[in-house]
């Protein structure tokens, strides 16, 4: 009994054996199995870095604004952003009481209409927008009426908080935030860029500058009843546009309406007669053609006769003039005098050089061609020369007059900060740079004793030429109604800036002696500008330095 | 022997199990800290961004020009009043910054420079309004010509909004 027992307990035993032989295997595998999570968990923990890729795949839940990205001026100032206002839609189906919500939504939002809140309620479409822009305060109202049927939908609105004051170079977008002009239409592929929402786009403006400017131009405008008035500054070794205004000027934040004449940039879309301002490029490219030296006299001691053609002078000395004194003295005759020296083939081919055939080349959008003459004969060329029977826009002229004093590189215009230092190379040089110096000189001759003396700012050397031609209405050349301009730079002795600024059909005053020419007209507000953005600009004063080539001047000879 | 051997791997297991369950709990807990703080930053660029568009509203120059001549004595620089370099500026005597270099001075930075930041002013109606003795003189007159015209062609803006 007990050898069976222990029989048995040693078959037990064997079979217990056996199992826990057998158990080992299991308990060395779930051994094994836990040792490299261990391992792993241990390794994970201690020497791998934590990757950033698991909370990334998740979707951000806040939407950040950056449906358009923001426009700045050089120092950063926001002209150009975009602010959530969502728009109050409604699903028709949904409502239930169309009477009464209507009476609650009318009373949130006041200047909507009862009964086509009421109808847009009523009607059998899916969807509807009932006003968009929504203010906070609003949105917050129409959330606590409680109504499932009204959505509030996530919308940005395009914000100028600078209001008129940049608005033609902005330009302005339509509700859908769809560009409609200026630079957001221009630059649309990287404003529209999601991806680059935190890559702003800097202008080349200065808003102060800007505001200046349009703030003389309107002074100017109110004081000689003008009907538009265009003004500029730009950098001359650059190409920077630090201010461009075109006045009547519109607010984007507005309602625009896309065919009122505030909408025209006179600075790009209208060519006119420039008048007297084309003086600087008939002198320049007689000098540098070697034609004309500055020593050189031309008799105007009488009107021109040319064909059927007469030309006058406007401040006529009556005697014999030498080159800076045409200049000066802004001579239609002397000027024709030496554009015949010149030749027509060699005019046409400056002028082309200066850019004066062509579109300009700027970040706008509606830039507009020149008007040439049809036949460019002898007649048409010395017109040209004083700056009649040719057309273009302020902004040819500009980029033209910096070439001629910038040392004779042809600089495109940009709206658009350069933070590099221009290559000196890399532009086309129209005139050398001798000849761009004497441009200098005698265009602060023609401020210091010329037509342009009211644009004379103390501490600063100014030159520049005014500009005044008759405007041409229905085909013929009005006697009263004129453009006048004026296109100054400073300072003379090493040139920075070039300001100009334009008046359309200003009107002669009491103060003016009823006169509305350039000189009287369009210098002040350039002079007045100088004064203000020079030191503003950072612009060193100068003493009076006495002009080069003020001997070859007779000044109180003649009339 | 095996005992202990069990025994250890029990503990073992329940050991890493904790430490993975608390390593879980954390991470978790830091990922919706991170998830929380990039709402918040989102939330904040975009509360940024409407500042800034205000700061540029309210800093308008247009505004800025006329709250000046309203309550400040400025004017705008003028040509004269700029030096081209620190030894230009006319020396006490004694204190000659022309031999000791530039450390006799130190720049500031022109309130133009920063144009965006507006500087704290006190409140104008704070101010002691100072009036010159002798009344028959009244230089405030040519001042207050000045913004009768910017009225008449400035923008509407609400100066107390």
């Amino acid at each position: 009994m007990r050898s069976a027992d222990l029989h048995i307990e040693g078959v037990k035993h064997e079979a217990i054996e056996v199992a826990r032989n057998r158990l080992m295997v299991p308990a060395f595998l779930f051994v094994l199995g836990f040792g490299i999570l261990v391992v792993r968990l241990v390794s994970i923990g201690i020497f791998e870095d934590i990757s950033d890729q698991i909370t990334h795949a998740r979707p951000v839940t806040t939407e950040i604004v950056q449906e358009r990205v923001d426009i700045l001026d050089r120092n950063g100032v926001v002209l150009a952003t975009n602010l959530s206002a969502p728009s109050l839609a409604v699903r028709p189906r949904l409502i239930t009481e169309p009477e009464e919500t209507a009476d609650k939504i009318v009373a949130v939002l006041p200047d909507l209409n009862r009964t086509s809140v009421l109808n847009k309620l009523k009607s059998s479409h899916h969807f509807l927008y009932i006003k968009r822009n929504l203010t906070p305060k609003q949105v917050w109202r129409i959330n606590a009426l409680g109504y499932p049927g009204l959505i509030l939908e996530q919308a940005e609105k395009r914000i100028y908080p600078q209001g008129n004051l940049a608005s033609h170079v902005l330009g302005y977008v339509d509700v859908e935030n769809r560009p409609q002009a200026g630079v957001e239409k221009f630059f649309n592929d990287h404003l529209s860029n999601t991806v680059r929402s935190n890559d702003p786009l800097y202008l080349s403006l200065d808003i102060r500058v800007q505001h200046i400017v349009r703030q003389e131009l309107a002074f100017a405008m109110n004081k000689f009843s003008a009907i538009g008035g265009a003004g500029m500054v730009m950098d001359i070794n650059s190409g920077e546009i630090l201010a461009m205004t075109s006045l009547p000027d519109f607010d984007g934040n507005g309602s625009v309406q896309p065919a009122s004449s505030e909408m025209k940039n006179r600075n790009i879309l209208e060519p006119y007669e420039m008048g007297s301002g084309f003086k600087v490029f008939t002198i320049a490219m007689a000098l540098d053609s070697g034609t004309v030296t500055l020593n050189d006299a031309f008799d105007a001691t009488e009107p021109l006769k040319v064909g059927r053609r007469t030309i006058n002078d406007d401040h006529a000395k009556e005697r014999i003039l030498n080159v800076p004194e045409i200049f000066t003295f802004s001579s239609n005759i002397g000027s024709s005098l030496i554009i015949r020296e010149v030749g027509v083939e060699q005019q046409k081919n400056y002028l082309q050089k200066f850019g004066m055939f062509e579109k300009t080349v700027v970040e706008l959008t509606g830039l507009s061609r020149p008007i040439l003459p049809a036949h460019w004969g002898e007649i048409q060329s010395m017109t040209v020369s004083y700056g009649h029977g040719i057309a273009v826009t302020p902004l040819h002229l500009v980029t033209g007059i910096s070439a001629m004093i910038n040392g004779g590189r042809l600089i495109p215009a940009t709206l658009i900060r350069k933070d590099t230092a221009p290559d000196n190379d890399y532009y086309p040089q129209v005139i050398s740079s001798e000849t761009s110096q004497k441009m200098r000189h005698l265009m602060r001759l023609a401020v210091e004793y010329g037509s342009g003396g009211r644009a004379h700012v103390k501490g600063y050397l100014v030159g520049g030429k005014t500009g005044t031609a008759e405007k041409v209405v229905n085909g013929k050349y009005s006697r009263q109604d004129k453009i006048t301009s004026f296109v100054g730079a400073f300072p003379m002795d090493n040139p920075k800036y070039v300001v100009f600024a334009m008046l359309d059909e200003p009107k002669g005053i009491e103060e003016t002696f009823y006169k509305a020419t350039g000189g009287w007209v369009a210098a002040p507000v350039v002079g007045e500008i100088i004064k203000k953005i020079g030191p503003l600009l950072g612009v060193l004063p100068k003493e009076y330095i006495e002009t080069k080539y003020h001997n070859l001047i007779l000044v109180d000879a003649g009339k | 022997m095996i005992k202990v051997v069990v025994s250890f791997f029990v503990l073992m297991v329940v050991i890493s199990a904790g430490t993975v369950y608390s390593l879980k709990e954390t991470t978790e807990r830091l990922e919706a800290r991170k998830n929380q703080l990039s709402a918040q930053i989102l939330k904040d660029h975009a509360a940024i961004k409407v500042l800034r568009a205000e700061m540029a509203y309210l800093a308008q120059p247009e505004r800025l020009q006329k709250l000046s001549a309203r309550f400040l004595a400025l004017a705008p620089v003028e040509s004269g009043q700029m030096a081209g370099a620190i030894n230009a500026i006319a020396t006490r005597e004694g204190a000659t910054g022309k031999e000791d270099g530039q450390n006799m001075y130190k720049l500031v930075s022109f309130p133009v420079d920063e144009f965006p930041v507006l500087l704290p002013q006190s409140k104008p109606l704070n101010k002691k309004i100072h009036k010159p003795q002798n009344k028959r003189i009244k230089p405030q007159n040519k001042k207050i010509e000045a913004p009768s015209f910017y009225d008449r062609i400035s923008l509407t803006i609400g100066d107390d909004e």
